[in-house]
Parts: structure tokens; sequence; C-alpha cells
């Protein structure tokens, strides 16, 4: 797996509040990455920094291997949090505008809004002010801004933020269609599960921590339990190991840890001592994501 | 970046500020106010013209030098009123209009779009220009007007070459007080901190030039020069304003640099 985008040991602070401590992230080339953590994590912060436009106390970091600022821009796109349009302007000549400056002539420029109002399902609104777009229209029209000139990586602070359910679906679902060419999207959120439908690899930041990182896949799973269990024989632990669904098992002196293949078989597994007459004392599942996240955000 | 793309950074941004600034009701009533003010003042030029050429009043054998600086420098007394109404009322004007040029990109995080795009200087000069040509135009579309209106209603004779000096110093003193509003404003985030900043800036400018040495980085200190000094002494102000906006553009990019949007 290569990494596009990489940050090791970034430290930021605003005056003497500490926002990001020690963070080095690993964003793999080509697939969607989610940021994710409670408000006030750091999100903003590191977005700010990894597109060269907040500065930083500590570290360093490389996208494509770039580390000079003015190389970056090129790389990089970005949708702010929040951020407002000129209202005034119709949707095409907003786009013409940032596409000038990024360096296109006259004739490129108006080509080039036109490709990204199509990418975004906003074409037929073209000559319509930005004052009069939807909420979601207008974070629609923030992506094509950002997508000018194809950026290798497309960084999203918080796209859903504010949206109905239905308008926020419809984003994601424009996130996965922008992945197909290739793009590497850095898409920030508080919500695990929005997350965890669209991301391929994901980070959790905590109070300016990065507390894990890494595949969705490995990071999700619930499967594994750590039995408490006194009088464990031999015999009883050879056939807990010949189950279907065991993949590892560790043995103590009077407990086990077992590790499932999928899924959660840990009331399969109690049965299964029980009914061979031994006492548990205790037990704990291992965590999950969103055991994990929701533990951070305090809302367990 | 090369000198070629930043020029061209600064022009797009400027011709969007243009265009922005014809929507901008803000912009649109400190214009309206500026011209109806100075409309306004040709009554008193009329007046004055009257008393001037009807009373002979004490002391005017005595300043008989001043006199001939302001034929020299102005033509002619007419275009003097006006003149000088707009060096008291242009810093209100030219606040009205930038007081929340930075602030207000902030406010809306559009700073970050902008900066994503090009760089913070291209983005001050740009604002910077702007506001220049928005003040030359409007300045110099006045001035045409009173002199027309000094033709008919007073029937002294056109004499268009005599507004070149007013309206270049009226150019270079409201661009400085852009370039110092700008800097004002970098310093707030929310626009009604800008205002007050702004209007606090520009009294500390007032008392800075009562100060004697220090008063030289002030904008009012030059003033004086304006109408009663030589056209020498007067040109020197013109530049002097100038190399005070390139600093205060100067200190708006280090303050802005070091703030974290
Ligand atoms: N401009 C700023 N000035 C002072 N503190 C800030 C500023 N921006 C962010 N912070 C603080 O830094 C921390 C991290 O903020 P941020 O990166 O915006 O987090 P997130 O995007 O995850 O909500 C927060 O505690 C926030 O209050
Ligand atoms: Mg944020």
């Amino acid at each position: 797996m290569t990494f596009i985008v990489k940050t090791s040991n970034l430290w930021k602070s605003y005056g003497d509040k500490k926002a990001l401590v020690g963070v080095s992230l690993h964003i793999p080339e080509g697939e969607i990455y989610g940021l994710l953590g409670p408000n006030g994590a750091g999100k903003t912060s590191i977005i700010g920094i990894i597109s060269g436009i907040l500065r930083f106390d500590k570290g360093n970091f490389s996208i494509a291997g770039k580390k000079h600022v003015s190389q970056i821009k090129n790389l990089v796109g970005l949708v702010p949090q929040d951020a407002q349009l000129y209202y005034d302007m119709t949707c095409l000549n907003h786009l013409i505008f940032f596409a000038k400056l990024q360096g296109f002539n006259k004739l490129a420029a108006k080509q080039e809004s036109l490709r990204v109002l199509k990418l975004v399902d906003l074409f037929s609104e073209q000559n319509n002010k930005v004052g009069s777009l939807s909420h979601g229209m207008r974070r629609r029209l923030g992506f094509a801004q950002a997508l000018i000139g194809s950026p290798k990586v497309l960084i999203l602070d918080e796209p859903t933020n504010g949206l109905d359910p239905s308008i926020a679906k419809s984003i994601r679902l424009l996130i996965l269609e922008l992945k197909k060419s290739n793009t590497t999207i850095i898409f920030s959120s508080h919500n695990i599960y929005e997350v965890e439908e669209i991301c391929d690899s994901i980070g959790i930041l905590n109070k300016g921590k990065l507390i894990k990182e890494g595949l969705i896949k490995n990071l999700k799973k619930t499967n594994s339990v750590f039995v408490s269990v006194r009088g464990l024989k031999k015999e009883v632990i050879k056939r807990i190991k010949k189950k279907h669904y065991v993949k590892r098992l560790n043995e103590g002196l009077n407990s086990l840890e077992v590790e499932f293949k999928h899924g959660d078989f840990t009331n399969d597994l109690l049965k299964f001592l029980i009914d061979n007459s031994l006492v548990i004392d205790k037990f704990k599942k291992g965590e999950s994501l969103e055991d994990i996240f929701l533990d951070i955000v305090g809302k367990k | 970046m090369n000198f070629q793309t930043s020029f061209n950074q600064s022009k797009i941004i400027c011709f969007n500020e243009l265009k922005q600034s014809f929507k901008n009701w803000k912009i649109i009533v400190a214009l309206v106010i500026y011209l109806v003010i100075m409309f306004a003042s040709l009554n008193l030029v009329d007046d004055l013209q009257e008393t001037l050429g009807n009373v002979d009043f004490p002391g005017k054998r005595d300043n008989i030098d001043v006199y001939d600086n302001i034929r020299e420098n102005f033509g002619s007394l007419s275009i003097i009123v006006p003149f000088s109404l707009a060096l008291i009322i242009l810093p209100f004007i030219v606040l009205f209009m930038n007081f929340d040029s930075i602030s207000n990109e902030r406010n809306s995080n559009r700073f970050r779009y902008l900066l994503m795009k090009t760089d913070l200087h291209n983005l001050l000069l740009g604002k910077f220009f702007t506001s220049i040509i928005i003040l030359s135009i409007s300045t110099i579309f006045f001035f045409l007007i009173t002199d027309v209106h000094l033709h008919f209603y007073l029937g002294e004779s056109f004499n268009f070459s005599s507004l070149f000096y007013p309206w270049l110093f009226l150019i270079f003193y409201g661009a400085s007080l852009s370039a110092f509003f700008i800097l004002t404003s970098s310093f707030f985030k929310s626009s009604f901190g800008a205002l007050a900043g702004g209007l606090l800036g520009m009294f500390a400018l007032m008392i800075f030039s009562s100060i004697p040495v220090v008063g030289y980085f002030g904008l009012f200190s030059y003033l004086k020069f304006a109408v009663y000094s030589s056209f020498g002494k007067a040109l020197l102000s013109v530049v002097m304003f100038f190399v005070l906006s390139i600093l205060y553009l100067f200190l708006a990019y280090l303050k802005i640099r070091r703030s974290d949007l």
C-alpha cells in the first residue's frame, strides 16, 4: 500500500490551546480516508495544515512526496468547513473565477468549469445564482470548485454536516462516485456511521491525538472475547480450538482469550464452557470501532 | 511563483472584487455619500468665489505666496474647496468601503478557498488595486463635473490640466487609507470589530500626526502640504502616501500570515 499523504508528529497550538499533539497520519492512495473525531478533536486543524493554509509548530508532512506549499496546493482540492461562496455570482462564473486564479485561460476556464459542474451534477444550474441554490447544491458547488484542475487529493471537511439525512446520503454517494476517478479523498466527520459506510481507511482523532488508524475492515472486528474461567482442562481447550468460528486462542492461567474468524460467537463459547461445567467469573468482549468511538465521545 | 502569474492572479482578484463591489450596498452607499457631499460643496465654491472677488479681507495681501502656491498647484481657487472637503471625508468613505475587506473573507471562511488558489500577497494587492480604481474613477468623475459646473455657472474657462494634481493626490491619499484599513481589518474576525478597529485606528493616526517625528508614519501629517505648500513638497507627500501604502500592506501581510485564519 502506498501512502499519498503522510504526516509525522504534527503539533499545532492556538495560543495556549493545544489543538494537535503529535499526529502521524498515513493516508493510502486512491482510497477514501475518514478523519473521525468529536468536535474540537483537531480535524479542521489537520486539514488546514495538509492543505498548506495553516501554520503548524512542529513535525512535517508530505503529499505525493512533495513538501513545499506551492507544490502542494496544486495537488490538493479543499472544501473547507462551513465556507460561504459568492452568493450573487452564477455557478458558472463562480467556478470560472477560481479556475482562472488557478491559471486556466479564459476558454479553458469555462471548459473546466463545465466539466466539474457535470461531475457534481449541477450542469443544469450553471446560470443560476449561488444564493438561489439549496444547501445541498451549494455543498456540491463547493466540491466542484475543489475539483478544478483534477487534484490528486480531495479534502472534505465535514461535508455532510448540517444537511438533511437524505441530502447527506446523496453527498456520500457523490463521494463514492468521485473515488472512481482514482482520487484520494479525505473525509472528516464526527459521525461514525457515515464514516463506516463510505471509508476504506480511518483515523480516529480525539483531543488532538490520533487514537487509532488503519483499514476499517481490520479495526472493525468485534470478534474477540476474554473469559476468566477456573479449572480449564487441556482437553476442553483442544475442543474449543477445533470450533469452526475460532481463529486464535490464547490461554492464561485461569483465563482464555478467543479471537473469532468473523462475527461475534461469545454466546456459543460461553454456552460451551458452561456445558462443560466450568465456572465463569467474568468475560469481556473485544471492542468494536463503534465501541471505541462512542467511548471516546462519551455517549456510551 | 513568478512575477507574471502573481500579476495575473492579482488582476483576476481585482476584477472579481470590482464586480462584487458594484453589487455591494456598502460601497454604493459610501460612493453616493462621497459624491453628494462633494457636489454640495460646489455651492460653497460659488459663494467663496464671490466673497473672494468682492471683499478685500484682511490678510489677503500677507498671504500672497500661499495664493501663488494654490494657483500653481490647482490652476484656480475653485477646485480647492471640494478638494479640501474630500481630504476630510475620504477617510470615512474609505473606511466604510474597506473596513471588513479581510475580516469578511475570514468570517465567511472564503479565505480558505482563495488561499488554496492564490497567495496572500496577490489577494491583498488585488483588493488594494480595487479600491484605487473605484476611488480614482469616482474622483475624476467628480472633478470633471466640477469643471463643467464652474464653466457654466461662474464662467471660468475649462482647465482640465489643473485637475491632475488634486486627482493624483486624492488617489494616493485614498489608496494609503485603503491599505491602512486593510491592515486594521486583518486584526478582526467580526465585521463590527473591524469597523470599530478601523475607526480607532483612524483616530490613532490623527493623534499620531501631531506628535513630531512619529507623525511621519501617519497619513495626516502630509495633508498640510496638499494645499498650501509648493508643488515639490506636495509631490513628495504623494510619494510618501505610496510608501506608507506599501508599509501598511506589508504589515497586513505579516499579520495575516502569523494568524490562524
Ligand atoms: N482559530 C482558532 N483559535 C483558537 N482556537 C482554535 C482555533 N481553531 C480551532 N481552535 C481550537 O482547537 C481545537 C481543535 O479545533 P478543530 O481543529 O477546529 O477541531 P474539529 O475540526 O475537529 O472540530 C479546538 O479545541 C478549538 O477550540
Ligand atoms: Mg472542524
